[in-house]
Formats: structure tokens, C-alpha cells, sequence
């Protein structure tokens, strides 16, 4: 039984109407912004969640530990069913599953020690039998993120540490109650690349040592190399391909995969790659293209692409890609 | 044709003075794009606003910065304006911010050409609009729409043909495809490195990625807190980086090679600009640090064409140094 199952997800954000609009009774409108998502991940593996601004990566993730409610779907976390337990019962499960946000600065209080904020997960889980020895868990994580002396550390404010610094004390705070699941939400997409190269080796590290199962959403194909086993591409709300690193990277079906690693920019001025860039950008989620949704960008378009939606068709082992030429 | 000689540009902060730039000579040739490349906190953006002169009232800024033998440094706010725009302009990162979201795009051109030639004829200045328009992919009848009806990317196109409307022989670039998705990126640097070629204009690209740059910039500037620490051809910096810190920038990019898995990083953080060490500002990071480079600060060698301000260089030089 895979750690993490997701069939069928969806959510779909109305859209404010003006008290013009209900004069006029214009129709609801909604922002499909996940529509029909489905995978899964087995225990201890890391699952890479890659597309662009507006794909549904971001809404997937919260979907999943049930940040936001999801309109249709089902989630099972460790093969428990995350949208029917009670909120009672969720909140202890959060023990399990946890997530590293995009911006520290954003995700730790200012007027909070970081050495509270650490322990405030534990306090929350009744993990731990006194103060002292959750301090004790503290000052041994925080060793274990590299922010040493721990006793320095643990009375700062966030503002004292520096970006690297900071998002090592958000992977603390994640990862101190020993959860099963976390997603990592552009974990290091704000760092600067010399620091971002530490901070996935730690998080690497971590994950193999508390053998963590991971959903690691990024824009940044290049940096799902070193921590993700299979990597799904996501596009208006869709997951078009999915398959290990080595499908995607060196075998990418889908034309959508095929332009988004065509576009990455390499330190390499020899190096110049056959580009295939899609003309325009990503449409509008509140009415996207029928058929494929990628059918108006697409070098490689039919017939058929506007009038059918594709299904997931097997191209090689593991690896699925929705897209007609295939079917 | 920009010169620039022993710039320096110190904030007064809370702290203390920021010495953001701290003694930068660089050089633009005709027609030449530089890749001025560094992380945060590098001095990068300061230094390519510092060229406009765009500076908190608090900057001081002292050293030479050459526009065909003219020196802007020693130039009058009054006379500054009379530059930017039309000799020197810029596309700034965030095009949403840099737009006034109440005003038309058209008029955002009208008021940039008026500013500089105020008897123009108003159908010249459509006309001029139009091509600036047409020339980076926008179609000229979207001209009576406001910013926030663009996409992201398509704002971006506005604002360089907005730096480009008065045909200025240098264009500063700081990081103009950081906010955008890749696909968006690629087809923005595609649309840079055609203009640069038909209106034949120097540029200056400001980015923390050295991808961006590899295809597009001529020569490339490594700067880090506060000092260019290598100046060279772009070739000679991919394929042969000399300072120890342009090495490690460079494995630690994360590549799309599927057999290349290490993971390799630069230990620590960089330095405080309000009071940076005495000697080498990398040494503390740097794996071949020596003594003298914790004690003095090396000054720039000349080695095979390349301009590399580390002491392991002493001896190898040829000419100045």
C-alpha cells in the first residue's frame, strides 16, 4: 500500500461576484485550479510536483493535508482517509504530516524565539514529558539542521538569521514531531544558489535518515534531480506526465515536458539545446481550452486535441504521459 | 564606450556605512552585452542603479563612471534626467511595480518621448510607440490598455520596449526575467537578444543566474560583497573561471545532467557590508584561502585576458596588477 494516495482530486475556488453581477445574474464562475489529480507515493519516496505559476502545484499540496477543502476527491495518508476524519481527529494526525512553506520569513513569527518555535509542535502534540526534555529535542535538532551552538540559536529571532539560516529553523520546526509525510513547498526556491545546494543536501540527508515520504513541489526542474525518485508535471490544474527523473529529464512524451525542460537556462554557452518554446502563456484556469489544455500551445497539435480530453496511456514503465500522440 | 573606474557606493544605515560597492572598474564596449552576475547582497542591483544614478539620498557615490568620456558621477540630478531614457535606460525586475497601474500604456511611451523631445508631433510619437511595440511582439492596437491587462510576460515586453522607444546606446537590465516561469523567460531573453542586435545598443544584464546569461552576455562580471572578483569573456568564465568563488558558483547551479548527481555548495554565508573583513571578502569561504588573504585585500590581476582579483594569481600576471 503506497504512504500517500490521491485519486481524483479537485478544487474549484469561486470566483467574487459583483452585486453587479447577481443584478444581472451572471453565472457562478470557478478557477478550476486542481481538476482531477491522481497519484501515488510509496513510503519514503520523494514525489516531485513541478509546473508554473498557476499550474495547481501549490492548491495540490494544502489539498492533500487538508490546508483548504477539497471540492471532490479522495486523500489516505499512512491508509487513513484525510477527508473523513473529524477535525479532532485530523488535528492529531497533523503530528504526521507536515509542510515546509516557501517563504521563512512569512512562516515563523517575528516575535517568537526559534527555539519556541521549534518547540511550539511539541507542546501542540503533548510529545515529550517536561519542558526540559523538550528542549533537550530542540537543542538536538537544531544540532541536526547545523544551526550550532544550539544554545546560541535557540534565543534568536528570526530577523538575526539569514535566509539559509532561517529556513533551516522552518525544517526544524517540520520535521520535529517525526512526521511520515511532508511537502515541501518551494522549500528553496528564495534562496540564493549557493545556499540553495546546502539546504537540499540537508533536507536529503533528513529524509533518508527519519525516512521521510515527501511531495516536493517546485517550478525548478533542475533541483528535482538530487532528492526527487519520480517527478509529476502538472499544467492548468492537470498532471500531463509522470514518471521517474530519468523518464522526464531524458525522455520526456508530452510536448508541455518537452518545451519546460527545453526552456531551462544552462551555464553552458556551447550548449545550445534545440529550444522549443511555446508561443504565449498559460490560459485563463476559469476557462481553459477544451480537449487538451495544452492544445493551443502545442507544436504538435490534431485534430482530435481539441475535442477530447487524453487519458494516461503507459509509454514505458512507470511512465504515463496524457497526450494523444501516444494514445 | 561606458567606463567604469574605482566606483564606490556607500549607504548611510542603521548599522553603519553599507559599503554596497566598493571600488568596481568594469568596461562596456560598443554593441557588447555584459552578464553582471552575483547573489543577493552582492552589490550587483546598486551598481547597475548607480550608473543611472537612481540612489537613495543617503548614497554616496564617488569614482568615475564614463559615457563616452563623460563623467556621470560629477553630473547634476537636472542633467541626469536629460541621460536616462534616452542614452541609458532600464528594465527593472518587476514590471507590475514599475508601471503606473492608472495610466495607459500608450501614454506611459507618450510621457517618456515628450520628456526628451518636447515638440514632437503626437502622430510621431504614436508612430515611434507602434514600432517600439511591434519590435518586442505586442501587437500596436493593445496600445489603450492598462498594464494589469497584460500577462505577466507581456508586461515585461512593454517595459523593454518602453527602454527601447528612444533608441539609448546602453540598456540595464536588472533581473528583467526573475518574476516570470521559465517557458516565459526563454521567450523574453529570445525577444533581448534580438533587440540588442537590431537596434544595435550596448546592455548590461543584472541576474543572480549564471544560466541566464550563458547565451546572451559577451562578457561576464562576478561580483560578490561589493567587488567584481573576475571580469572575462563569456567563454572564459564557463569553461575557465579562475576565482575560487566563480568555481563554486558554477557547480553549485543544479544542471539537468542526469549522471551528475553531486550536490556541491559553497560552506557559509557571505559577509556584512557594514564592516566587511580587511582582506579578501571570499577567504573566509574559500577553500584556498592563505593568510596574506585574510590580511590584505588583493588587488586585480590579468591573467590570459581574464581580470581575477585573488592573491593565488600574484606573479602569474601579464601587464598591470
Amino acid at each position: 500500500m503506497a504512504m500517500v494516495e490521491v485519486r481524483n482530486l479537485k478544487k474549484h475556488f469561486p470566483v467574487k461576484r459583483t452585486f453587479i453581477d447577481v443584478l444581472l445574474r451572471k453565472p457562478q464562475l470557478y478557477v478550476k485550479a486542481v481538476d482531477g489529480v491522481s497519484f501515488d507515493i510509496e513510503e519514503g519516496e520523494v514525489l516531485g510536483l513541478v509546473g508554473e505559476s498557476g499550474s495547481g502545484k501549490t492548491t495540490t499540496g494544502r489539498l492533500i493535508l487538508r490546508l483548504i477543502e477539497a471540492t471532490e476527491g479522495i486523500v489516505k495518508i499512512a491508509g487513513k482517509d484525510v477527508y473523513t476524519m473529524s477535525k479532532e481527529e485530523l488535528r492529531r494526525f497533523r503530528k504526521e504530516i507536515q509542510i515546509i512553506f516557501q517563504d521563512p520569513l512569512a512562516a515563523l513569527n517575528p516575535y517568537m524565539k526559534i527555539g519556541e518555535a521549534i518547540m511550539h509542535p511539541l507542546k501542540i502534540h503533548n510529545i515529550g514529558s517536561s519542558d526540559r526534555e523538550r528542549k533537550r529535542m530542540v537543542y538536538k535538532m537544531l544540532e541536526r539542521v547545523n544551526l550550532t551552538p544550539p544554545d546560541e540559536f535557540y534565543v534568536r529571532y528570526p530577523k538575526e538569521l539569514s535566509g539559509g539560516q532561517r529556513q533551516r529553523v522552518v525544517i526544524a520546526r517540520a520535521l520535529i514531531t517525526r512526521p511520515k509525510f511532508v511537502v515541501a513547498d518551494e522549500a528553496v526556491a528564495m534562496l540564493d544558489v549557493s545556499i540553495r545546494s546546502q539546504l537540499l543536501k540537508l533536507m536529503l540527508d533528513l529524509k533518508n535518515e527519519f525516512n521521510i515520504t515527501m511531495l516536493f513541489i517546485t517550478h525548478d526542474l533542475a533541483t528535482t534531480k538530487y532528492i526527487c525518485d519520480r517527478i509529476a508535471v502538472m499544467y492548468l490544474g492537470k498532471i500531463v506526465e509522470i514518471g521517474t527523473f530519468h523518464h522526464i529529464s531524458e525522455n520526456p512524451k508530452h510536448p508541455y515536458t518537452q518545451a519546460l525542460i527545453s526552456a531551462v537556462p544552462e551555464p553552458d554557452p556551447k550548449k545550445k539545446k534545440q529550444k522549443i518554446i511555446p508561443q504565449g502563456e498559460v490560459p485563463n484556469p476559469i476557462n481553459p481550452p477544451s480537449g487538451c489544455r495544452f492544445h493551443p500551445r502545442c507544436h504538435k497539435v490534431m485534430d482530435i486535441c481539441s475535442k477530447k480530453e487524453p487519458h494516461f496511456v503507459e509509454v514505458e514503465d512507470g511512465h504515463q504521459v496524457s497526450c494523444f500522440l501516444y494514445e | 564606450m561606458l567606463k567604469i573606474e574605482d566606483l564606490k557606493i556607500y549607504y548611510e544605515s542603521k548599522k553603519g556605512l553599507v559599503k554596497a560597492v566598493d571600488g568596481v572598474s568594469i568596461e562596456v564596449g560598443e554593441q557588447e552585452t555584459i552578464g553582471l552576475v552575483g547573489e543577493s547582497g552582492s552589490g550587483k542591483s546598486t551598481l547597475g542603479f548607480g550608473i543611472l544614478k537612481i540612489l537613495p539620498k543617503t548614497a554616496q557615490i564617488t569614482g568615475r563612471i564614463l559615457l563616452d568620456n563623460i563623467n556621470l558621477v560629477s553630473k547634476t540630478e537636472k542633467e541626469m534626467q536629460k541621460i536616462r531614457g534616452k542614452e541609458i535606460s532600464m528594465i527593472f525586475q518587476d514590471p507590475m511595480t514599475s508601471l503606473n497601474p492608472i495610466m495607459k500604456v500608450k501614454d506611459h511611451f507618450l510621457e517618456t518621448i515628450k520628456t526628451h523631445i518636447p515638440d514632437i508631433e503626437e502622430d510621431k510619437a504614436l508612430e515611434m510607440t507602434e514600432n517600439a511595440l511591434k519590435a518586442v511582439g505586442i501587437n500596436p492596437n493593445r496600445i489603450n490598455e492598462y498594464p494589469f491587462q497584460f500577462s505577466g510576460g507581456m508586461r515585461q515586453r512593454v517595459m523593454i520596449a518602453l527602454s527601447l522607444v528612444l533608441n539609448p546606446k546602453l540598456v540595464i537590465a536588472d533581473e528583467p526575467t526573475t518574476s516570470l516561469d521559465v517557458i516565459v523567460q526563454a521567450q523574453i531573453l529570445e525577444v533581448l537578444k534580438e533587440l540588442k542586435e537590431k537596434f544595435q545598443m550596448s546592455m548590461i544584464l543584472i541576474t543572480h543566474d549564471l544560466g541566464v546569461v550563458a547565451e546572451t552576455a559577451d562578457k561576464i562580471a562576478v561580483m560578490y560583497a561589493g567587488h567584481v572578483v573576475e571580469f572575462a569573456e563569456n567563454e572564459k568564465i564557463y569553461y575557465g573561471a579562475k576565482h575560487p568563488y566563480t568555481k563554486a558558483l558554477l557547480e553549485s547551479i543544479p544542471n539537468t545532467d542526469i549522471d551528475d548527481l553531486t550536490l556541491k555548495y559553497i560552506p557559509g554565508n557571505p559577509p556584512d557590508l557594514v564592516n566587511p573583513s580587511k582582506g579578501c571578502r571570499f577567504a573566509p569561504r574559500c577553500p584556498f584561502a592563505k593568510d596574506i588573504c585574510f590580511e590584505e585585500e588583493p588587488p586585480v590581476f590579468e591573467i590570459d585576458g581574464s581580470k581575477v582579483k585573488c592573491w593565488i594569481y600574484k606573479g602569474d600576471e601579464n601587464g598591470d596588477g
